[in-house]
């Protein structure tokens, strides 16, 4: 009995690749500032990509999407095409799918739930089959769709916006289950539904499946896959020792056809089945136990409990906390989380603030058209009419698709709606040439947002926490009538002006 | 433990598995039924309070999940896990091996007939669908590149792209289902053919990995990373990677 309860608490301590895994999820996520405040980190670390898949807007992230930023590079200049290839081809080419075994947070919340004792799907010539299926998804919607849209400049991540579940889950969920948050309720529709519907399904089926989104859905594991043969750190097989007795493909439980292939996640879990020992790391024998059966003294020394790599990985791991628990100190401290600016102030008998019911606060912003910036300013507050205030970037999906609303609205009502546009300072410079091309002779006013500490400056005044669009309508006294969060309908400003309008008559 | 409390311990962590599978799936399927019943009563009717109700209706099926886990963990301690059937040698293996040691030029005719006849097979059975797709993605690219399909309306032509992929591909994996089973039967009358072939007094060490070729793709590659790397950086394509990364895309994370 005593055996059988050691046996099983052997298998239910973690791993060390487990601990690995778990390691790099809190590490991609060690802005603890985020989940207690709500809001996502904004400071420079988000200039680089972590390797695995983790959604940039999750609360706690503290690094760029690699898949994410891919998609949105399509639709922006092409420097940041270079930018991301060359980091997804240095990351294929030095760790290949080891990024997936070792250091993807969504891959360890599915062997998490695999490890949930039900009947489980075996691997076969269906599921086989079935593994390609995340290469189509990373040609049609990492690539195809995204560069369609991005020629009509609509910039559209489809991957992030129809399927990737990490999103949903990091940052759909993460920002929701903050109390601060509970305006974002009113942002979610069919989006949400179909989105949370998958997530589901992926968790649900990965109980049943192991890594059933790595496996079958996941165009980041398809495209580091691809570069699996010829990473620097990884798994290797040696063709001279290897005798073709199959126990390291048995052993899998990806869909691998041999050791090493395109779908191998490097877990190295095969390395101890091999009965000639032709499995081994690749460059990683400085810390890594190698394979090679022990044929002199020192190498048996060496691979004994009080030698050399014991130290080595007591110092790696040593390390490696210290760079984790200093992460947490330093994300906590730093002031770049965006926190909701619900302050007001008095000034005679106005109350200045972002609310609704408060007067709003002005400031001159730079006109630009398509020329760029004109020298000229406005203050979306001084027009002495209704002033619809849209926050928008040629980055975001939802605020080009809703600007010929706006335009919409500006020419209907004329003299009596002053529509404002304010695009966000950060990747400004391709709003010129877009507004010079769709809305030329528009009576929409295009003005620039300012930037203070890498967020944007009026933007941030009235309220803003980050979301995108963002729509303020004031009253024709500079108070603010209506806030929108989320992407707006003809149906919705027309009747929100007419309400404001007839109210201020 | 007598034999017979551990087998009642055996049935018993089985039955649990079970329920525990059933369970999941019940959860599930409240969970995205619950969201499908927000939806559906109208605009706006995501709020907390609807999603805590729709939580709510979820609580029983969780808990009894719960339940499950727990009680399936201390079957485990009473009862330890069997040990893994022993797994039989993929035949793509057995016949790799069988290839290599073969000498085929001391075998009987006969074995070099069939040896031959069912690797041609193989050879017609691979060419097949590999045709096949080539021209099911050269038709389903001249649809998915063709910009006059993807219309204002995204998630439509989003759908339709993916629909159109199912249902160009569908044929294809019906194919490749199709020839599996005369695949592998084929490579296994070779294994049997093989076995009854002499062994060749050196084997044939055919590395499968060519490791000095991909030693040059690496170093290219390396290279190629490196050089794209700088020249976005010397362009600020970094700028564009930090707006996109700060700035919430609400729709990408499912609010909308």
């Amino acid at each position: 009995m005593l055996m059988v309860i050691k046996e099983t608490v052997k298998k239910l301590v973690p791993t060390r690749r487990k601990l690995i895994q778990l390691y790099f999820a809190l590490l991609y996520n060690a802005n603890l500032k985020g989940f207690a405040g709500g809001n996502i980190y904004k400071g420079n670390s988000k200039n680089l990509c972590v390797p695995g898949l983790n959604c940039y807007s999750c609360p706690g992230a503290v690094g760029a999407c690699p898949l994410g930023s891919l998609q949105g590079a399509f639709s922006s200049d092409k420097s940041t095409v270079f930018y991301m290839g060359g980091i997804l081809v240095l990351f294929g080419v030095l760790f290949g799918r080891l990024i997936c075994g070792w250091a993807c947070p969504f891959g360890l919340v599915q062997e998490l739930f695999f490890k949930v004792k039900t009947p489980k799907l075996k691997k076969s010539a269906v599921t086989r089959a079935l593994s390609f299926l995340k290469y189509a998804l990373l040609v049609l919607f990492v690539f195809i769709i995204p560069i369609i849209y991005a020629l009509r400049d609509v910039p559209l991540p489809a991957f992030c916006k129809y399927i990737c579940p990490a999103g949903t889950f990091e940052g759909g969920i993460g920002l929701l289950s903050n109390k601060i948050n509970e305006s974002y309720f009113s942002m979610l529709g069919p989006i949400f539904t179909w989105k949370f519907a998958l997530l589901i399904s992926f968790v649900v089926g990965s109980v049943f499946v192991f890594r059933l989104f790595c496996r079958f859905f996941c165009p980041l594991g398809a495209l580091y896959g691809l570069f699996n043969r010829f990473s620097v750190f990884g798994i290797r097989l040696d063709g001279d020792k290897c005798i073709h007795c199959g126990a390291c493909v048995n052993k899998c439980k990806m869909d691998v056809r041999h050791v090493g292939d395109f779908e191998c996640i490097n877990c190295g879990e095969c390395i101890g089945t091999c009965p000639t020992k032709a499995i081994s790391w690749k460059g990683t024998s400085p810390v890594l136990r190698p394979n090679d059966i022990a044929t002199d003294t020192a190498t048996a020394q060496a691979n004994t409990k009080g030698g050399k790599r014991l130290a080595v990985r007591c110092i790696a791991a040593a390390l490696m906390l210290a760079v984790l628990i200093g992460a947490f100190v330093y994300y906590w401290q730093d002031s770049d989380t965006a926190s909701s600016t619900d302050e007001s102030s008095q000034s005679g008998d106005a109350v200045y603030g972002n609310q609704v019911g408060d007067t709003c606060y002005g400031y001159e912003l730079e006109l630009f058209d398509k020329d760029g910036i004109t020298g000229e300013t406005f203050d979306p507050t001084a027009t002495g009419r209704v002033t619809v205030i849209n926050f928008w970037g040629t980055w975001c999906t939802p605020c080009v698709n809703e600007l010929p609303y706006f335009e919409r609205i500006a020419e209907e009502y004329g003299d009596a709606v002053t529509v404002v546009a304010v695009h966000t300072s950060m990747a400004f410079t391709p709003a010129p040439e877009y507004v010079g091309k769709y809305y030329q002779s528009s009576p929409i006013v295009f003005v620039k947002d300012y930037t203070v500490d890498n967020s944007e400056g009026y933007y941030s005044t009235l309220g803003g926490r980050g979301t995108y669009p963002y729509t303020v309508i004031l009253d024709s006294e500079g108070v603010i009538a209506r806030i929108f969060l989320s992407s707006l309908t003809y149906d919705d400003l027309k009747e929100s002006v007419d309400g404001i309008i007839a109210n201020s008559k | 433990m007598s034999e017979s409390n551990n087998k009642g311990f055996y049935i018993l962590k089985k039955t649990i598995a079970i329920l525990t599978a059933v369970f999941t799936v019940a959860v599930g399927a409240c969970l995205i039924s619950a969201s499908l019943g927000i939806y559906r009563g109208g605009e706006g009717e995501y709020t907390r309070a609807t999603v805590a109700e729709g939580l709510d209706s979820v609580s029983v099926p969780v808990y009894i999940w719960l339940a499950l886990l727990a009680a399936g963990l201390a079957c485990r301690f009473l009862a330890p896990d069997k040990a893994d059937k022993p797994q039989r040698t993929p035949v793509s293996y057995r016949l790799k091996r069988l290839s290599l040691s073969a000498d085929l030029s001391k075998c009987d005719i006969d074995i070099v007939k069939t040896v031959e006849i069912e690797r041609r097979k193989r050879r017609i059975w691979t060419a097949v669908p590999a045709t096949v797709f080539a021209i099911i993605t050269v038709v389903y690219l001249f649809y998915a590149l063709n910009g006059a399909n993807y219309t204002d309306d995204i998630s439509t032509s989003v759908a339709k792209a993916f629909a159109v992929l199912v249902a160009c591909y569908t044929p294809f994996v019906l194919l490749i289902g199709a020839l599996y089973f005369p695949y592998r039967h084929s490579m296994e009358r070779e294994v049997t053919a093989l076995q009854k072939a002499p062994k060749a007094a050196t084997q044939a060490q055919k590395k499968l990995i060519a490791d000095k070729a991909a030693g040059w793709v690496r170093l290219a590659l390396l290279v190629i990373g490196a050089v794209l790397l700088t020249v976005g950086i010397c362009m600020g394509g970094m700028a564009d990677v930090l707006t996109k990364a700060i700035n919430i895309c609400t729709e990408c994370v499912g609010l909308g």
